[in-house]
């Protein structure tokens, strides 16, 4: 690590106000706090790191292409692979039937007959569907021989829309079931009825959050080896949690979880939720090198991912927000419809579910009527995605809000300040059971007002169309959980049903920490980053916790479940890191110092609670004079531990430690805290739309976070920004389209469009820190905010500039040229 | 085909299947790692690697088309002693880099810019990353690191 | 996402490459690859010999002289952004080739490749067509030029024949009194465009004496909208010719561009153009 890892980083003056970093509050400066550039950086510049295309820890693996079905429905007749096996350089060719044989389905929360494999065998349901895996000695003759597989279809009629897929007289996916509803739940909390009896104005609206994706630049991939031996399974993928899937894969593969060994590489090209679902995949490539018996991999190309990886849920929503005379909302009523395409795969229907506790949003109203509902349609699952489940909220919620502000004659700013939950409130619990744990929302958003000059954007709004020109401004206000309690999922299913289950309240991190006899400290966990810098800022709270300087802390963050300590929750989903993750490396380095202050205090001869760790050494508060080495320290324990002290109860230098935030489970009443802390945004943008091309230039985004203390405000920047462009592509661009035969007609790069930097706007951008009570380090997670908000704020930048309510995301030329010609969707 | 070239100064003789596009051969057969796949389409621009100083998708060339080339790759863009070039270390510096698959690409394509002293506004920055994806850091960090190694003074936000 | 098996040519002589065109089966032609590598890597073009032009002699260059912009088949688009003395002689080109793809596609990307590709979503083809300019083309029977009208086919699909190579684009140097105008909506900047307008006005004495106008991504092939050509001469307002060049089109229906969007997009273009000129 050089010199410039410690440099704070210069403010930029250009499109975007970096936030502040924080001041060192303590006399010793600490590492916590303060935009350090990261350890993650120097392999990745140089090209030296290690991704999953890059590690070859089997040698002599098979290489694999998946034969694909080009149809979205059809019974498959039979498989030919003979021509395929004749090509020079072929290993084997597995059908699904073969891959059926020794696997299981794979399990689901839902307890409905669905038989989801990683390969179809009779029926396929999406375009997409593996059927078969050809594996060859490299790609190219393996792609060569999968081109030779002959399939036998017999297409089915297909519905490729969640709307249709729900009718009662749908043609249904999966003959064993009753619907293609295969989840219904209603929720009532408080007294919905009765409040919208007594509401002035109840606007009611339809919206439809689109699929999407964060299409991560990276690819899935996959090494895998059956062990006959063993019965079990090694794999590496850069799967990215939540580690219950690991226990799903091992489940469909019918071996212990203790049986699969699943590692990822040191480095992950990026995911955003995406590459949770490579799991279905680690499966598929296991169950092939059992027939195979050798290792094989797989590296996904860029038109299997967009085909068939993941992607967001289409959700349909119906909303009812009842006001009061003042402008109070006094009720809402949601009925949610997840398209979560053929399968239900896990961790599915949790789109539906991760927001469930806030689903009240930022607001302070307590009656709340929910219909939540799955439907299975003939396209590819779904699964975790930047934000997830947050931007299927907020875009109707806040869209919502903007329309009733107009129905009663109020600035959607006044509307949205009568209604913000107060800080006086906190801890506030939300009608269906969030706790939010600390913030000042009202303040916040008039920091964001004051940030985007408001009164000059009204004005040039003003004065624009005078000129005929259409000039919109949104506003949204979003909560942003983080750390998901894993009892939320069961909120699938109804209070009776979960009564008889394994209570659920999991978000555990384990970290495991260890210093060497030279001092040098190594540290380990499960939070598979894929760019977030969990390395570098673990550095910065183990050096603040020992007393250590930053290049002394080693910190690895490749997962191995043979080797890690690990919980069901660990991985990198749900903003975990900064709240949960930090919170137990935080514990696990301040353990180490309890060590290492009772060996120094058997050493100076005073009480372990006055010794001090900073600079590399252990001083005595009684007696600043006298100090030692914290290097002499470690040596003392690796050397010579019975005349040191370490001994007994104080131990070694090595530990592992766990950390957990206490949350509930589901109550009876289907009131669940959903995630362990809460932060906020409010986002202000203004926009203008070219009346004849339908284009939409973001003239300004300001937007203003509190996700408690930052730990790296270069990295939360970093996060934010990165959040803020999913969510303006989510907006303006992305979009998975399929035709009605269930055909993705947005299957390469050339028309699935991220923005890329000439879509990106002038951003304005401000950190306000309101420590979490909940955090010993008063952080948030903060990864996904923008992700949740930029939809609902630009949609209403854009519905204010053309005068039309129902503005369809995303918000594409084509789309806004027809909504000003008159045409609804 | 027998080809004959160089990467990062060091000359490769290899006899090469027609159809093997460079991204592979750079990567498998030549154990260069740093040049990753993204699209295989040439949309994403993470594969881009200096041919002959032209900032090239690896994906959209035969490695049988580039014989009698240099090649630079990220691996060839520090010094010999292994100093980091001011862009390298720029992106670093501005945060613009996060998961770091696209990286050597734009370092790629930005290092021909810069060497062309082509990049004197953010404007032109903008322009030039428009045939590069990167789905992590908002490109602002980006924008900032090459106006840093172009030595572009800060730009204050445009007016509405 | 790999290519076919293929066998690579890379001759030395238009001649030979011409004959290796003759013999047969599916021969492709590759300059900068930048639209080709896709559908190769794609196995949506599976072709069993890959003919690369880089070795043969000549066919790098840029001439300009009073009348035309004379371009080697294989110059790179970026070449010929670099060459003041071409664009300034060819105002169009320096219009329309920042929308061409992205720098980096540029770079490799040749201007004879994206002529002989001949899609109808590319800018150069439309602006070729705007100028009334033509391709050389080589083959076994000798050297022709095509015209642009005549060179332009279908979707993808060029008059040359099995046996011929563009070796040369020329752009025609229009003169004094040509103004010039160029616009395309795309989704992202450097994607293919869902509507092109290329546009040329002469005007003497402040009346527009003559005009070209071509249209591109809205049929199987760039065209002239000659109607529009007739109106925009006639000084008809910009209301009725935005109305005119919109109904002078039928374009086809994509994802991201339903038909009566391009039709608009045109006839927005077209008056966008067409002030940009007279500017």
């Amino acid at each position: 690590m050089g010199q410039q890892t410690q440099d704070l980083v210069p403010l930029s003056g250009f499109v975007f106000t970096m936030s502040e970093p924080m001041e060192a509050t303590e006399t010793k400066p600490s590492w916590v706090g303060r935009g350090i550039t990261r350890v993650e950086d120097d392999p990745l510049l140089r090209g030296r790191e290690w991704f999953i295309d890059d590690i070859d820890p089997l040698p002599h693996a098979g290489h694999a292409a998946i034969v694909r079905s080009p149809f979205a429905h059809a019974q498959i007749r039979s498989i030919d692979v003979s021509a395929a096996l004749a090509v020079d350089g072929v290993i084997g060719v597995v059908t699904g039937a073969e891959i059926a044989a020794i696997t299981q389905p794979f399990p689901s929360v839902l307890d409905v007959p669905i038989d989801y494999r990683p390969a179809a065998y009779e029926c396929v349901r999406f375009a997409g569907e593996p059927v078969a895996v050809v594996v060859a000695r490299d790609r190219y003759v393996a792609e060569d021989a999968a081109a030779l597989v002959v399939v036998d279809y017999d297409p089915q009629p297909v519905v490729a829309d969640p709307a249709s897929a729900a009718e009662p007289t749908a043609i249904r996916l999966h003959a064993a079931t009753t619907s293609n509803v295969v989840s219904d739940r209603t929720f009532r909390y408080g007294d919905p009825e009765q409040a919208f009896a007594t509401a002035v104005l109840v606007v009611r609206r339809r919206f439809r959050h689109p699929r999407n994706s964060a299409t991560p630049v990276e690819t899935y991939g996959v090494i895998a080896n059956w062990d006959e031996s063993r019965g079990g399974v090694d794999a590496w993928a850069n799967f990215q949690g939540p580690f219950t899937l690991h226990g799903v894969a091992a489940a469909a593969l019918g071996i212990p979880a203790s049986k699969l060994r699943l590692c990822t590489p040191p480095a992950s090209g990026g995911s955003y939720g995406i590459k949770s679902a490579v799991f279905v995949y680690v499966v598929l490539m296991a169950a092939v090198s059992r027939v195979l018996g050798i290792p094989v991999r797989w590296t996904e190309d860029r038109g299997e991912h967009l085909l068939a990886s993941s992607s967001a849920t289409e959700r349909l929503t119906e909303i009812a927000a009842g006001f009061d005379a003042d402008g109070k909302l006094v009720a809402l009523d949601l009925d949610l419809l997840d398209d979560v395409g053929a399968y239900v795969r896990a961790p599915e229907p949790a789109t539906l579910y991760r927001m469930h506790g806030c689903l009240t949003g930022a607001y302070d109203v307590q009656n709340l009527a929910v219909r939540s509902r799955v439907v299975v349609t003939n396209r590819a699952p779904t699964g975790l995605n930047r934000g997830f489940g947050g931007p299927q909220l907020y875009y109707p919620l806040e869209r919502t809000m903007m329309i009733a502000a107009g129905e009663l004659g109020l600035d959607h700013a006044e509307l949205i300040r009568r209604n913000l939950v107060r800080s006086e409130q906190m801890p506030y619990r939300a009608a269906a059971g969030a706790i939010y744990d600390s913030g000042d929302y009202l303040r916040c958003f008039d920091e964001a007002l004051e940030l985007a000059d408001y009164d000059e954007l009204l004005a040039f709004r003003d004065a624009k169309r005078a000129q005929g020109r259409l000039v919109g401004i949104g506003l949204a206000v979003v909560v942003e959980p983080s750390v998901s309690n894993m009892g939320y999922i069961s909120l699938a299913q109804p209070a009776e049903v979960r009564a008889r289950g394994l209570p659920k309240t999991g978000n555990s991190e384990g970290v495991s920490i260890a210093m060497g006899p030279h001092g040098g400290v190594t540290v380990r966990f499960t939070s598979t980053p894929q760019g977030q810098g969990h390395r570098t800022v673990a550095a910065q709270i183990v050096a603040d916790a020992l007393g250590v300087s930053l290049e002394d802390v080693d910190v690895r963050t490749e997962a191995d479940t043979s080797a890690n300590p690990w919980t069901v929750s660990s991985g990198n989903y749900s903003s975990r890191f900064s709240a949960v993750v930090a919170s137990a490396i935080h514990h696990a380095a301040t353990l180490l110092a309890d060590r290492l202050k009772t060996l120094a205090a058997h050493e100076l001869g005073c009480p372990p609670e006055a010794v001090v760790l900073s600079d590399g050494k252990a001083r005595s508060s009684d007696d600043g004079e006298r100090s030692i080495s914290i290097r002499r320290l470690a040596g003392g324990a690796h050397w010579n531990p019975a005349g040191t002290g370490a001994v007994g109860d104080v131990g070694g230098l090595a530990l592992t430690a766990t950390y957990t935030i206490p949350l509930p489970e589901p109550d009876a009443d289907d009131r669940c805290n959903t995630s362990a802390v809460y932060g906020f945004i409010a986002d202000v943008a203004i926009v203008e739309v070219d009346a004849e091309t339908g284009q939409v230039q973001v003239l300004r985004y300001a937007t203003v976070h509190d996700a408690g203390r930052i730990l790296n405000p270069l990295i939360a920047d970093g996060q934010m920004m990165g959040g803020l462009a999913h969510g303006l592509g989510a907006a303006l661009l992305e979009e998975h389209r399929y035709d009605e035969d269930g055909n993705l007609m947005t299957a390469s790069f050339l028309d699935y469009l991220p923005p890329t930097a000439t879509e990106l706007p002038p951003v304005r951008h401000r950190a306000i820190e309101t420590p979490s009570p909940t955090t010993p380090l008063g952080a948030k997670g903060l990864g996904e905010g923008n992700t949740m908000s930029a939809p609902a704020c630009l949609a209403n930048a854009v519905a204010d500039a053309i005068g039309i309510d129902a503005v369809p995301i995303p918000l594409t030329p084509a789309r806004v040229w027809a909504l000003l010609q008159g045409e609804a969707e | 085909m027998n080809v004959e070239f160089a990467v990062n100064g060091r000359t490769y003789r290899r006899d090469i299947e027609d159809r093997r596009l460079l991204s592979d051969v750079l990567r498998h057969d030549l154990g260069l790692r740093g040049t990753h796949v993204g699209c295989e389409h040439g949309v994403c621009g993470a594969c881009t690697v200096l041919v002959d100083g032209v900032a090239s998708r690896s994906c959209l060339l035969l490695a049988v088309q580039v014989a009698g080339c240099e090649i630079l790759t990220v691996e060839g863009l520090a010094d010999p002693a292994g100093t980091l070039s001011p862009l390298q270390v720029a992106f670093s510096t501005h945060h613009g880099l996060q998961c770091g698959f696209c990286t050597p690409g734009i370092l790629a394509t930005a290092t021909e810019a810069l060497e062309r002293g082509e990049l004197t506004s953010r404007a032109a920055i903008t322009d030039l990353l428009s045939g590069h994806l990167c789905r992590c850091t908002g490109y602002v960090g980006i924008i900032e690191a090459i106006a840093d190694a172009a030595g572009l003074p800060p730009e204050s936000e445009r007016a509405l | 996402m790999k290519p076919a098996p293929l066998v690579y040519q890379r001759p030395s002589t238009i001649d030979e490459a011409c004959r290796l065109l003759a013999t047969g089966g599916y021969v492709k032609v590759v300059a900068g690859g930048q639209s080709l590598m896709p559908l190769l890597n794609f196995r949506l073009a599976t072709p069993d010999v890959l003919v690369d032009l880089r070795d043969v002699a000549g066919l790098v260059g840029i001439e300009v002289t009073d009348t035309a912009v004379t371009v080697g088949a294989m110059t790179t688009q970026r070449a010929l952004e670099r060459d003041r003395a071409a664009l300034e002689a060819c105002p169009l080109l320096d219009l329309a080739l920042p929308h061409v793809g992205h720098t980096t596609t540029r770079n490799r990307g040749t201007v004879g490749g994206t002529i002989a590709h001949a899609d109808p979503a590319a800018e150069l083809p439309c602006v070729l067509v705007c100028l009334d300019g033509e391709a050389v083309v080589v083959g076994l029977d000798g050297t022709r030029h095509v015209s642009a009208a005549e060179l332009f086919v279908s979707y993808l699909t060029s008059s040359l024949g099995d046996d011929e190579i563009l070796t040369a684009v020329r752009f025609p140097v229009l003169g004094a009194g040509w103004h010039f105008g160029f616009g395309e909506v795309a989704q992202r900047h450097g994607d293919y465009a869902m509507a092109i307008v290329a546009l040329a006005v002469h005007i003497e004495d402040g009346d527009v004496i003559e005009a070209r106008v071509a249209a591109g991504a809205v049929s199987d092939r760039p065209i002239r909208l000659t109607m529009v050509e007739a109106a925009i001469v006639a000084g008809v307002p910009p209301n009725e010719l935005r109305a005119l060049a919109a109904e002078s089109v039928d374009p086809p229906d994509s994802p991201h561009a339903p038909s009566a969007y391009r039709r608009s997009l045109i006839g927005t273009l077209v008056v966008r153009a067409l002030a940009e000129a007279l500017a």
